[in-house]
């Protein structure tokens, strides 16, 4: 028998896998396809204080083993998820949900994170200082050490929970955000978001998102995501969650040789609706495979 | 919404660029004409959402345009090639708001849909008549298809090569009808806005990451509040479309 639990913050997953948020909605809509407990717990969708319709369309431009997004945070504010949407996800998923939160100030942060801290449903907050297709006044917390600090000090100032600090890959050096991210108190450290990117169309000669830019993701940007999660892993001493084009077993366990205690998948999912399912299914046979017997074991194993 | 493996029954030119395939596998998930299923295309990241023609309990039919890498792949598929797909997505038309006397409205690539649609309709009863928009005689397809199945069947052409010279619009004039049924390019839809009466559907098109409703690349506004063309449409209500 082979162990696949490992423990977030003071909580225990059955298995690390996590669907990435803004690949998995709020989740009653999967469980329509299979039962969404088999996950280890699930980011939902990036929400912000007020819902937001987001960007123009086209939003999705295709890449070689890849994707570009360009959605901008739709979401139908905190007081929307916290009036139907964590109702719904309550009749389908027994476990602690993640919760993905977006802002433009951090008075904003502070107010959306107080108001879901009281919903028993969540285990952790994932700040999402890392969105590529947002712009407020020219502010952008991510890519900052300063910034981003500031806004996880505040964050950890008004919730219970744990705080895991989502960090953007386009930045000089990550490690820096990182341990500014722990310094101000983040409990875990998760990365990357995507990366920003463009394609153009032919036909027309213009981008083809409206938007022009937006995030790439998929198993294209896999290596770019193991090489952040290793460097982060040498600096910091909190948990990494590893994201960015993990679409099996394999690509799990090679991200927790990294230095990821969990793991999330996201454009998988938009490819496959039952990817986390199949990784899940899969992964005892893939760790007998390379001898491994308890997961949590591996973790930083590569270093 | 159901993951299978289709295999490929049948894969032939209709026209230059425009291709009909026919699809053997578990048909339960499509309920309403006017849904679409999404191909795993080798070699390419996202599946291609193409609307559903036709289908029975064994077979789903489908045409479609090369546009792009992905349906010039598909293009080159033969009879017995097995194809990851998802099918019954999107909402569908609604045969049940037609009245006796329907308008069903195709431009180009736009016109598939409607076949299965017009089907229902006939089925039922009702008396549909079509109006299909090509830009020239050499593009026509599917015309046999609706006049088999006794349609009053109206071919349009820019270049007047064929039928009436002009837009689908310009047929629609003197014609009296209960509902509309569209499907088809902006432009047409514009035009058919300004020229319709009464109460009808236009099916949309965007540019979908997952075609289930995951990814919210789709959205639209409407009256009745934010859509997703792939899970909430495509087929959008008259009523409800912001233009």
């Amino acid at each position: 028998m082979v162990s696949t639990k490992v423990d977030l913050c003071g909580i225990t997953l059955d298995n690390p896998v996590i669907p990435a948020s803004g690949t998995f909605g709020f989740g009653y809509e999967f469980a329509e396809l299979y039962d969404i407990n088999c996950l280890g717990t699930f980011s939902f969708k990036g929400t912000t204080l007020e819902s937001r319709f987001g960007n123009p369309t086209p939003r999705i431009a295709e890449c070689t083993s890849g994707m570009i997004n360009s959605v901008g945070l739709q979401n139908p504010g905190v007081h929307g998820v916290i009036a139907e949407e964590l109702p719904k996800l309550k009749k389908v998923f027994d476990k602690k949900v993640m919760a993905n939160v977006g802002g433009f100030t951090v008075d904003e942060y502070i107010e959306c994170c107080s108001l879901l801290d009281k919903e028993e449903q969540i285990g952790w907050f994932e700040v999402n200082i890392s969105c590529p297709n947002v712009h407020a006044g020219g502010v952008n917390f991510g890519t900052d050490a300063k910034n981003a600090a500031e806004v996880i000090r505040a964050v950890k100032g008004v919730v219970t929970k744990p705080v895991i600090a989502k960090l953007t890959p386009n930045v000089t050096d990550i490690t820096e955000i990182a341990l500014a991210c722990e310094e101000a108190g983040a409990d875990a450290i998760s990365l990357i978001n995507t990366l920003l990117g463009m394609r153009i169309d032919l036909k027309t000669k213009k981008p083809v998102i409206a938007n022009k830019m937006g995030g790439f993701s998929g198993p294209a940007i896999l290596p770019v995501a193991l090489r952040a999660v290793y460097q982060v892993y040498d600096k910091v001493k909190v948990p990494v969650v590893g994201i960015g084009g993990v679409s099996s077993a394999k690509d799990v366990i090679e991200m927790m040789l990294a230095g990821a205690t969990a793991v999330q998948v996201g454009a998988a999912n938009l490819v496959n609706p039952y990817a986390c399912r199949d990784i899940i299914n899969d992964l005892p046979a893939v760790m007998e495979k390379y001898n491994i017997t308890d997961l949590k074991e591996i973790i930083g194993g590569a270093h | 919404m159901i993951q299978g493996i289709y295999k490929v029954l049948e894969n032939k030119a209709l026209t230059d660029c425009v291709y009909k395939m026919v699809l053997e596998g578990d048909t339960s998930s499509l309920t309403a004409p006017g849904q679409f299923i999404n191909l795993t295309v080798e070699g390419c990241y996202l599946k291609r959402p193409i609307s559903v023609f036709d289908w029975d309990e064994k077979t789903i039919s489908i045409i479609y345009k090369v546009v792009g890498e992905g349906t010039e792949k598909m293009s080159r598929w033969e009879a017995g090639k097995e194809v990851d797909c998802l099918t019954g997505l999107g909402n569908g038309f609604s045969p049940s708001k037609s009245g006796s006397k329907p308008l069903l409205i195709g431009g180009g690539v736009g016109i598939p849909p409607l076949y299965g649609l017009c089907k229902r309709l006939i089925k039922e009863g009702k008396r549909p008549t079509v109006i299909l928009g090509f830009n020239t005689e050499r593009e026509i397809f599917c015309k046999a298809d609706f006049e088999a199945i006794g349609a009053e069947t109206i071919v349009t052409t820019v270049d007047g090569s064929f039928g009436t010279k002009g837009f689908v619009t310009d047929a629609m004039k003197e014609l009296e009808y209960t509902y509309f049924y569209t499907c088809g390019p902006m432009p047409m839809f514009r035009a058919i806005e300004k020229t319709a009466t009464g109460s009808g559907e236009y099916s949309f098109e965007e540019r979908m990451g997952c075609g289930f409703g995951a990814c919210m690349g789709c959205s639209c506004k409407t009256k009745y509040g934010n859509k997703r063309i792939c899970k909430d449409g495509p087929v959008l209500v008259r009523e409800e479309i912001i233009w």
